[in-house]
């Protein structure tokens, strides 16, 4: 693969920078939701349960945003404040734990089965983070480490690989590699029957970001000071384990 | 069973509006916060949550648009118009507006749907 050396991190209209990671989280979202709509046709959800979903979208969307941006700052050791909180980066599983809370308690409160709502949210979650990986990708973060294999990328001066290795150096795409790697759990999920996806979705993802964060090289922060593992891997390690209870449930049922 | 006609428009117009105020609000903090270094006590706090207000409750009352979209227009219509405010007095006008727009005409499409 030929070294990439031009990276639009940002897109400049009249001197407004438009950051291109905001703009694959827009698109994200949006293809999120209308998977959504389209799975309400697809398995016939009449229009009281669709009202409940959709509410539960926008909570869920704002409770994941959130905890992303708490778990980074956790994560990083960061001060806790509203400052922080909209210039820090996002962690993906801190996002995905608060929402699953978000769920549970909504499945609660409105009397929908807790597995109806994750294998629903399942298929859209994935093509979703799929997207907004490559905004990861072309803001720079979530960066690899230095390698000479064909699929190396260069990114540019100014780019927060340079710096971090303070030079430009081939580095694993890993962004690209998650993105990849979700897209491949998206179509395999879309053969899968809608009772079993979250359970495969746990399974799937949890082995490929626990293998992609060996590739990393950004700052992984950490959990009481363990070294042997990323936050990341501990948390897909826990996911995994998880993921198999709910398959033997589904198998056993 | 008779299918209700839907829209996902002023869904999408919501999102696109929450992700385009994130760094409306951002901006919006920080000149405040140099009006607050500048002897006006309070102020950056004060349009801080003035512009995050109405900023998430326009995007939850987007998804509602279908089910409530009388009221759901009329609070995306309102959380506009409270955004206008925070644009022009913090000359964030970009971003902003983008906002702005997007929960108007999800509100105006919504107060249409009904």
């Amino acid at each position: 693969m030929a070294a990439l050396t031009i990276m639009y991190s940002s897109i400049d209209i009249s001197g407004n920078i438009i950051s291109t990671y905001n703009l694959f989280l827009t698109i994200a979202l949006i293809v999120t939701v209308l998977i959504i709509e389209k799975q309400f046709i697809k398995y016939s959800v009449d229009n009281k349960l669709r009202e409940k979903i959709r509410l539960l979208n926008a909570i869920v969307i704002l409770s994941g945003l959130f905890g992303s941006a708490l778990f980074e700052m956790i994560f990083q050791q960061k001060d806790l404040s509203i400052n922080n909180l909209f210039t820090t980066g996002l962690t993906f599983y801190g996002g995905l734990i608060l929402s699953v809370i978000v769920i549970v308690l909504y499945s609660l409160i409105s009397k929908i089965k807790i597995y109806y709502l994750f294998n629903f949210y399942a298929l859209p979650l994935t093509i979703g983070h799929a997207i907004g990986r490559l905004g990861c990708f072309f803001a720079g973060c979530c960066f690899g480490s230095p390698t000479n294999c064909l699929i190396g990328v260069r990114f540019p001066i100014d780019s927060v690989p340079y710096l971090h290795y303070h030079e430009i150096i081939k580095i694993h795409p890993t962004q690209l590699y998650e993105s990849i790697g979700l897209l491949i759990i998206f179509l395999i999920l879309r053969l899968v029957n809608l009772n079993k996806r979250f359970a495969i979705y746990l399974l799937s993802y949890s082995a490929l970001r626990f293998v992609i964060e060996y590739f990393r090289s950004d700052s992984r922060g950490s959990i009481m000071d363990l070294t042997i593992f990323s936050p990341a891997q501990l948390i897909s390690l826990i996911l995994f384990i998880f993921g198999l209870i709910i398959m033997k449930k589904n198998y056993a049922s | 069973m008779t299918e209700t006609k839907t829209s996902n428009t002023p869904m999408i117009l919501g999102i696109i509006g929450f992700v385009s105020s994130i760094p409306g609000i951002l901006c919006t903090g920080m000149c405040a916060g140099l009006a607050e270094a500048g002897g006006a006590q309070g102020a950056g706090t004060t349009f801080l949550y003035l512009s995050l207000l109405p900023s998430i409750v326009g995007f939850i009352f987007s998804f509602m648009a279908n089910s409530k979209a009388k009221l759901a227009g009329i609070v995306l219509i309102v959380c506009s118009i409270l955004l206008l405010i925070t644009t022009v007095v913090t000359f964030n006008w970009f971003f902003g507006l983008i906002t702005t727009a997007c929960y108007l005409i999800a509100g105006i499409l919504s107060v249409k749907n009904q």
